[in-house]
């Protein structure tokens, strides 16, 4: 994905050093915003735009788990990744989080989980508005014959978006760095 | 629970050699509490079944003189305030065999429910612990690598480099203890693992090194997270060995005597014949980055599944590990 400077990441850390390393890793290529507690964070999220929440599971006050049981229940939409000391147990499968790092994390390793996260969701928006389109080919095609709908302007758009999107989702599909992910995901269509 | 011995049974020795029969001679038998408590000085049992027959069989006695889980069975036939009492004074389950069909296949079933919760709890203690461990140790890892990475950010030192690379070695000395604290304690099942799979799960990601399969690998009867790890720890000393550039083969052993097996070999400088046996000793190493426990790992988990280790020279003069005894399906 080229364009990632207009990307928002908002740093959950109680730790200022980490916090500030997340940011050091991560400027470059994004927005940062950085806040050092749950309830900060919160609030944050409350008021701003962000594309991508990296939080840390431990923190005093409100924990990482919280955090993020609230940007569920406020059906926000922005992927989250959650940073822990501790290695994972199987109820991480019912974290509504989208990437999980174990500590110590360094900067190639957030930039890969970072990268992963914002193609991930590339990848789900790409295929939600791709059945929205098959939808209305589906309906259209059924209803008129091919040589109606070949003298219309907007249906032969239509194709040609749908074609370029089947494109767009293989190429993203082909750009996860991770193997075993774009395997997967090949198996899929 | 690797340190605890067979399970005692304290009451009649007829019954007892009938138990005995049932868990295929895998109990001790003693008739009295006094040759119960003999018998304790000297071994730590999975579980302590006993009589309740005074003076000569006191559960009560044996109660509080063992850590090991107890089960009070009366054998000519309990109270229910022999039961309440029995509870009350810490016994782990209170069985009255008079009340059965089958006495010896009923204390057996209260022998193996009292064992797999003894194994359950350690377990339970061990990850708590091992969650503390990981929580408190990784942490401030964490805080030191940041600190060092933006210490780097503003100016060049090689003084940085070094203390960087130590806290690396910190890194994955604590992953070693946590690795050990899991094989050491915990039950094992096993079932048939894809050895080509987990080679390649295995192979770390981003090196240079290079990896070669020689033969079509078997699917061989193992648990897959542990045999992950022993591949893992013996592709890490390769490299940390060896180098970047090492090449490393990973094949079947073709040896009629020694059942099936498998080998990782490189072409590193291979490990000198008079210290095949040290290297998997704890805390031996002789490369500037290792922690000395990786290999000690390996020779855990291979140990844990009835696997052996021996080390010998590859082809081209590196080391060469063979894993034999192992059950190919």
């Amino acid at each position: 994905m080229a364009d990632t400077g207009d990307k928002t990441v908002l740093i959950v850390d109680d730790e200022e050093m980490v916090a500030e390393s997340y940011e050091l890793y991560l400027d470059d290529d994004y927005e940062t915003i950085v806040e050092y507690s749950g309830g900060a964070a919160l609030m944050e999220l409350d008021q701003r735009e962000v594309d991508l929440v990296l939080v840390d599971r431990r923190m005093p006050g409100m924990s990482g788990d919280v955090v993020i049981d609230h940007i569920e229940k406020w059906e926000m939409d922005f992927q989250v990744i959650m940073v822990t000391a501790v290695d994972p147990a199987v109820d991480i499968i019912d974290m509504p989080c989208d990437g999980y790092l174990t500590k110590p994390v360094g900067e190639d390793e957030l930039l890969a989980a970072v990268d992963r996260a914002f193609r991930i969701k590339h990848y789900e928006d790409l295929i939600a508005e791709y059945n929205q389109l098959s939808e209305k080919y589906e309906v259209l095609t059924a209803q008129f014959s091919s040589r109606e709908l070949s003298s219309e302007n907007r249906f032969t758009e239509l194709e040609a978006r749908m074609e370029e999107m089947e494109a767009e989702i293989a190429e993203t599909v082909e750009g996860f760095s991770d193997s075993k992910l774009s395997d997967a995901f090949r198996r899929l269509h | 629970m690797g340190d605890r011995d067979r399970p005692l049974f304290v009451g009649p020795s007829a019954l007892g050699s009938r138990i005995e029969t049932e868990r295929d001679g895998k109990l001790a038998v003693v008739e009295s509490t006094a040759a119960a408590t003999d018998h304790l000085s000297e071994e730590t049992p999975a579980c302590v079944v006993t009589d309740h027959a005074p003076p000569t069989r006191d559960c009560f006695e044996l109660l509080g003189s063992t850590d090991s889980p107890v089960v009070v069975a009366p054998t000519d036939g309990g109270t229910s305030e022999l039961a309440t009492r029995a509870l009350q004074a810490g016994a782990a389950t209170y069985l009255d065999p008079t009340t059965v069909d089958d006495e010896p296949a009923a204390i057996t079933d209260a022998i193996e429910q009292c064992v797999a919760a003894e194994q359950a709890d350690v377990e339970a203690r061990i990850e708590e612990f091992s969650s503390i461990v990981s929580h408190e140790l990784r942490s401030p890892i964490q805080t030191a690598k940041s600190g060092i990475d933006l210490a780097k950010a503003q100016c060049d030192n090689r003084y940085l480099d070094e203390v960087d690379e130590t806290i690396d070695r910190m890194d994955e000395l604590i992953d070693n203890l946590l690795e050990l604290l899991d094989t050491g304690e915990t039950a094992i099942e096993t079932t048939g693992v894809d050895l080509r799979a987990v080679v390649e799960a295995a192979w770390p990601d981003g090196t240079t090194a290079s990896l070669t399969i020689d033969d079509e690998l078997p699917t061989v009867e193992a648990e897959r997270s542990r045999l992950q790890q022993l591949f893992e720890n013996l592709f890490r000393n390769a490299v940390d060995h060896a180098g970047e550039e090492v090449e490393v083969r990973v094949g079947v052993v073709d040896d009629p005597d020694s059942a099936g097996g498998f080998y990782v070999a490189d072409d590193g400088p291979g490990v000198a014949a008079d210290r095949r046996e040290l290297v998997f000793e704890y805390g031996y190493t002789d490369s500037e980055s290792g922690t000395g426990l990786g290999l000690a790992i390996v020779e855990e988990i291979a140990d844990a599944f009835g696997w052996t280790v021996t080390i010998t020279d590859s082809e081209t003069g590196g080391a060469r590990f063979e894993i034999t005894q192992v059950d190919i399906r």
